[in-house]
């Protein structure tokens, strides 16, 4: 009976091993997991592999070419108002909302400044929400957190932040979602160090978890945008905070040469 | 004899009701703040935020709001919440902390709005706390008495 009982195992794992042999889905993976990728008849057998760290922040390399821009979406809070005011790619998409308390996206609505006249005129309220659920960009960049910075704990916020990087999945698989870490400005109202310092640890560390689990990049901006005393450089801003026009155009070199190129992450192997 | 008895605890009666102070208010939240919102003409200013966000606003300690409304506006400091609660005085610190850190916002970007948070209505009684941003600061006031039988 028993010899039968093994004679029987031995064939369902010689049948099981077969079929995962003949669907071609024996990949070993590197770093990180394939990337879901849409099902093409025409690539049967084929592999997406993606190696790229996603523990890491995005690290240097050589500047974007201009027409990335063409196909990427800015949006976030104030900070990210900057690009809008004083950015110098005018082929991005730049949408933010002063004051934006992530948990309210879906009720605050864009500042008028980013209206057209029509929207002005016809009284349309457009949230960042609203942006961010239609956009067809490759590339989209999230600024938040800064409004929060006081609170006592990030965990709803968190949660927010992954429906959205979810949502931005969905509606665009292909979608390269850069999420950007809160630099350390000179100084936040009522929020003195260690403080300050010690909440932005908490955001920081949620906006990674974040990013890990979505396996989406992250940016770093402390790293190059700080001063010896650790916090953003002070010619960067107008108030400790928001960038003035030379810090903007830090800014901008910074996200220029800080893109994850797919291209050396990702491979496709066919058999 | 037997009047005065039934006068006494006619008095000793009317004594506790005045000195009881604090007492339930009747009614949800979700209808008290429509209700407020309405009163006070705030229909086109505030809109309403999701339930399962607003304990991520107000950070209440844990178990003590088992029901809420909150609406909001977007630009202006208006706003409007009615919080039930097991403990108002820990309520009603939360709401407060939460105006402090709008305020510390609005100072930066609409400081024309601060007054408003300033002058905050915030009434309580032993189950319900409701909070009231608004330009019109008096009958705000009057409203939340009204709901909260005061």
């Amino acid at each position: 009976m028993m010899i039968c009982l093994n004679s029987l195992k031995r064939k369902a794992i010689s049948l099981l091993s077969a079929a995962v042999l003949l669907s071609g889905n024996t990949a070993v993976m590197a770093e990180g997991e394939a990337t879901p990728e849409p099902e093409d008849p025409g690539n049967y057998g084929c592999r997406v592999i993606d190696s790229y760290d996603y523990t890491t922040p995005v690290g240097w390399s050589d500047a974007i070419e201009e027409s990335y821009y063409d196909d990427s979406l800015f949006a976030g809070d104030s900070r990210m108002g900057s690009l809008f005011l004083y950015g110098t790619h005018e082929n991005a998409e730049v949408r933010y909302v002063t004051s934006l308390n992530l948990l309210m996206i879906d009720n605050m609505t864009l500042d008028e400044e980013e209206l057209t006249e029509e929207q002005i005129e016809n009284e349309e309220e457009i949230t960042l929400m609203d942006v961010l659920r239609e956009t067809t960009k490759a590339n989209v960049y999230l600024l938040f957190g800064i409004n929060e910075i006081r609170n006592p704990n990030f965990d709803l916020f968190g949660e927010k932040l992954d429906e959205i990087v979810a949502m931005l999945r969905e509606n665009n698989p292909a979608v390269d979602v850069y999420i950007i870490l809160a630099y350390h400005p000179d100084e936040i109202t009522n929020l003195p160090e260690p403080d300050l310092s010690e909440h932005l640890l908490m955001l920081n560390t949620k906006l990674i978890e974040v990013a890990q689990k979505n396996h989406v990049y992250y940016l770093n901006l402390d790293d190059g945008l700080n001063d010896a005393e650790g916090t953003v450089i002070d010619e960067y801003t107008w108030d400790g905070l928001h960038f003035n026009v030379e810090g903007t155009h830090a800014f901008e070199d910074y996200l220029a040469t800080h893109v994850a190129r797919r291209e050396v992450y990702v491979k496709e192997t066919c058999e | 004899m037997l009047k005065k008895l039934v006068s006494s605890i006619a008095a000793v009666i009317l004594l506790l009701g005045c000195g009881g102070g604090e007492k339930s208010a009747s009614g949800n939240p979700k209808d008290m703040t429509a209700e407020i919102i309405k009163d006070l003409s705030l229909t086109d200013k505030v809109s309403e935020v999701e339930d399962r966000v607003i304990p991520g606003l107000f950070f209440f300690e844990q178990d003590t709001v088992s029901e809420s409304s909150f609406y909001a506006a977007d630009k202006l400091a208006d706003c409007v919440g009615v919080f039930r609660t097991s403990n108002p005085e820990s309520c009603e610190k939360c709401v407060r902390t939460y105006l402090e850190t709008r305020k510390a916002q609005l100072e930066m970007y609409a400081p024309s709005e601060v007054f408003k948070v300033d002058n905050a209505v915030i009434a309580s009684t032993d189950d319900t706390v409701v909070m009231i941003v608004c330009d019109d600061l008096e009958s705000a006031g009057k409203e939340a008495k009204k709901l909260l039988g005061q």
